[in-house]
């Protein structure tokens, strides 16, 4: 069983200006795809699942959303992360008539999810951090890169 | 010793399910029960039922209220966020410890 991810500086992107959620998930898609992280499936996946099955977490100061679908639609694991200039609106999983404003978003790309249980666990825990999220945010491409793979990897 | 049957559910049965039934083993298992979880998607509810027959449904997705009726459902985010983990753990524990 192995946990290994490298989050490579090409799937990180900081203080994006979109403001349509659709048109972020299809932009973090399209860039994972590219990377040949995903298969040319996998958007339109990610883009139905959080219709359907939203994602937003709300932290203690910071709203945080984790897009992700089935393992079908995945090549290779990594996790696509962007920070957002100004903050836009997710439903709250299992809660979707209640929305939140999200200015991280962590989009996994998951081959097998149940042999990565560690590296959930992680993730979780770092959206439990409130001090490491203040820091990601804040972060430049460089930093953030850093800082994922210190705390993911 | 009685061991409890807890069924989470996602949306893919792949990321959130498998930490929220990680974290509520831990927290169930701190308060002295016995626990058998097992994961499924959403969509998977109804034929898991009369195979796994669980006490608890612990969802992460929303789930209709037409689903899994027969069964009490707790909304398992707090596993996830880790705000009110603690308090939910409670509730499903003094459940359990009811039926």
């Amino acid at each position: 069983m192995s946990n290994e991810i490298v989050i490579g500086s090409d799937v990180v992107e900081v203080k994006i200006a979109e403001t349509d959620r659709k048109r972020l998930l299809q932009y973090m898609a399209d860039k994972l795809e590219k990377q040949g992280y995903v298969k040319s499936t996998y958007a339109e996946a990610i883009i139905q699942r959080e219709e359907k099955f939203s994602t937003g977490l709300q932290l203690e100061s910071f709203g945080v959303a984790i897009p992700h679908t089935d393992a079908i639609h995945v090549n290779q694991s990594t996790i696509s992360v962007a920070t957002l200039e100004n903050p836009i609106d997710f439903c709250e999983m299992g809660n979707p008539s209640q929305k939140v404003p999200v200015r991280i978003v962590l989009m996994l790309a998951m081959k097998e999810g149940r042999e990565q249980v560690a590296l959930l666990t992680k993730i979780m825990e770092m959206v439990q951090n409130n001090a490491l999220l203040e820091q990601i945010y804040n972060a430049n491409q460089e930093e953030l890169v850093q800082l994922l793979n210190q705390n993911l990897a | 010793m009685k061991t409890y049957r807890v069924l989470t559910v996602c949306g893919t049965g792949i990321a959130t399910s498998t930490v929220a039934a990680e974290k509520c083993k831990e927290l169930l298992k701190a308060r002295g029960l016995q626990i058998e979880v097992i994961e499924c998607k959403a969509t998977e509810v109804e034929s898991k039922l009369p195979v796994f027959q669980p006490d608890v449904i612990v969802h992460t997705t929303i789930l209709g209220d037409s689903v899994a009726k027969e069964v009490k459902k707790f909304r398992g985010l707090a596993f996830l966020t880790g705000m009110g983990m603690d308090q939910l753990a409670d509730e499903i524990a003094e459940y359990l410890k009811s039926i």
